[in-house]
């Protein structure tokens, strides 16, 4: 199972799998694309990075965490329809993209720093470490 | 034993010593993006699929017409091979082995592997450099004549390095052209530097402005292949390609 899979958690069931790595980047419901990521985690950050095309400014970006999940929608430029493609999918007007992504440690929600160059979405997000003294006997 | 691959000729086609191309979905499609664009832009036409048991019930449908994914493109001194699926891993030694075979029977007189080679800070480089492997004095030679940076050490991973290691046994002159990319993201651009290299090499003149006009659309359109890819790339041990071999003096 790719990591990608085990982290998609949007909220509508139009994004379940279909089968193994094959689950659909879009929700009917949401008129929405599932962007592709990138989560690798350091020993003291976690840092997501998201592939956004057709996304032209940072204002159109908007991102929201929590302790354990982080949200991303992004306005496309101009929305995108695929007319000859599939059969339900040919009639949507995709607008957005939109990824709820389900973090893999408890993270600092009230530090993280994000910047976007070229269309690429970078987010590093500290993890919260907490420390024990060990007393040796 | 039975090939578990076939390659299966559409048309009667005669072949005039080609270069041969191998593009397969790998990282940032970088082989994908410049096979779509090189078939496009030369108006290659289909002129065999491979089939196999093992790869998936899959099908695709353009412009209604139903088609096998893996399909090779040429015309009289050039193929093309390309895929819209990404190989099952336990179909590539079978694959290479089967390929190489026909290559040679089809005078082949060199093939080139498109691909990409993770850049960490790909974001960072405006115009991707490109990499190359030869898989022998011949190829070698000839990449370092036209000026195209050898790789001299160094582990390399997947379908092309057994293309590579197969058409060496039967002598066939090959090299893989690896453009600094995206690991996991498609990357037209990087797919622009290959296609420079190949044109420098195959004597073609295939422009990649339109290509670098089109990124964003590119790689909108690519997302699904790059996802399915991701899992292939991982059985494939693609991260031993940013690993230092122990006999590196």
């Amino acid at each position: 199972m790719g990591r990608i899979r085990k982290l998609s958690n949007l909220n509508d069931d139009t994004f379940d799998d279909i089968y193994e790595g094959m689950h659909p980047l879009w929700s009917e419901s949401e008129k929405c694309l599932e962007p592709l990521i990138e989560v690798s985690t350091g020993q003291n950050e976690i840092t997501v990075t998201v592939d956004l095309p057709c996304v032209a400014n940072k204002e159109d970006i908007s991102l929201k965490i929590s302790n354990d999940t982080l949200e991303i929608k992004a306005v496309l430029h101009h929305s995108v329809k695929w007319e000859r493609w599939g059969t339900v999918q040919r009639d949507i007007l995709f607008d957005s993209f939109k990824k709820i992504i389900v973090l893999p440690k408890q993270v600092d929600p009230t530090n993280v720093k994000a910047k976007f160059i070229n269309h690429l979405l970078i987010i590093n997000i500290p993890i919260i470490r907490q420390k024990f003294n060990i007393k040796i006997d | 034993m039975t090939d578990i691959v076939r390659i299966v000729e559409d048309v009667d086609f005669s072949f005039k010593e080609p270069i041969a191309i191998e593009c397969l979905p790998d990282v940032g499609l970088v082989g994908s993006i410049a096979a779509f664009h090189i078939i496009e832009q030369l108006d290659l036409k289909e002129v065999a699929h491979l089939e196999s048991d093992q790869f998936p019930p899959i099908m695709v449908l353009h412009k209604g017409i139903l088609q096998d994914p893996v399909r090779i493109y040429g015309k009289e001194n050039l193929m093309v091979l390309t895929s819209e699926i990404p190989l099952p891993v336990n179909t590539i030694y079978q694959t290479a082995n089967v390929l190489s075979k026909w290559f040679k029977e089809k005078n082949v007189r060199l093939e080139l592997s498109i691909s990409g080679i993770p850049a960490q800070d790909r974001v960072k480089i405006d115009t991707p450099k490109v990499f190359s492997v030869g898989n022998g004095s011949e190829s070698r030679e000839l990449l370092k004549k036209l000026g195209i940076d050898l790789m001299e050490e160094g582990f390399v991973a997947g379908f092309y390095a057994l293309m590579l290691k197969e058409l060496a046994k039967i002598g066939v002159p090959a090299a893989a052209l690896l453009s600094q990319s995206f690991l996991k993201y498609p990357d037209p651009s990087a797919a622009a530097s290959a296609i420079l290299s190949f044109n420098k090499i195959a004597g073609t003149n295939v422009e990649v402005k339109n290509l670098l006009e089109k990124g964003d659309e590119i790689r909108m359109k690519a997302r699904d292949l790059m996802n399915q890819t991701e899992g292939t790339m991982n059985d494939m041990q693609k991260t031993v390609e940013q690993t230092i071999p122990m006999m590196y003096r």
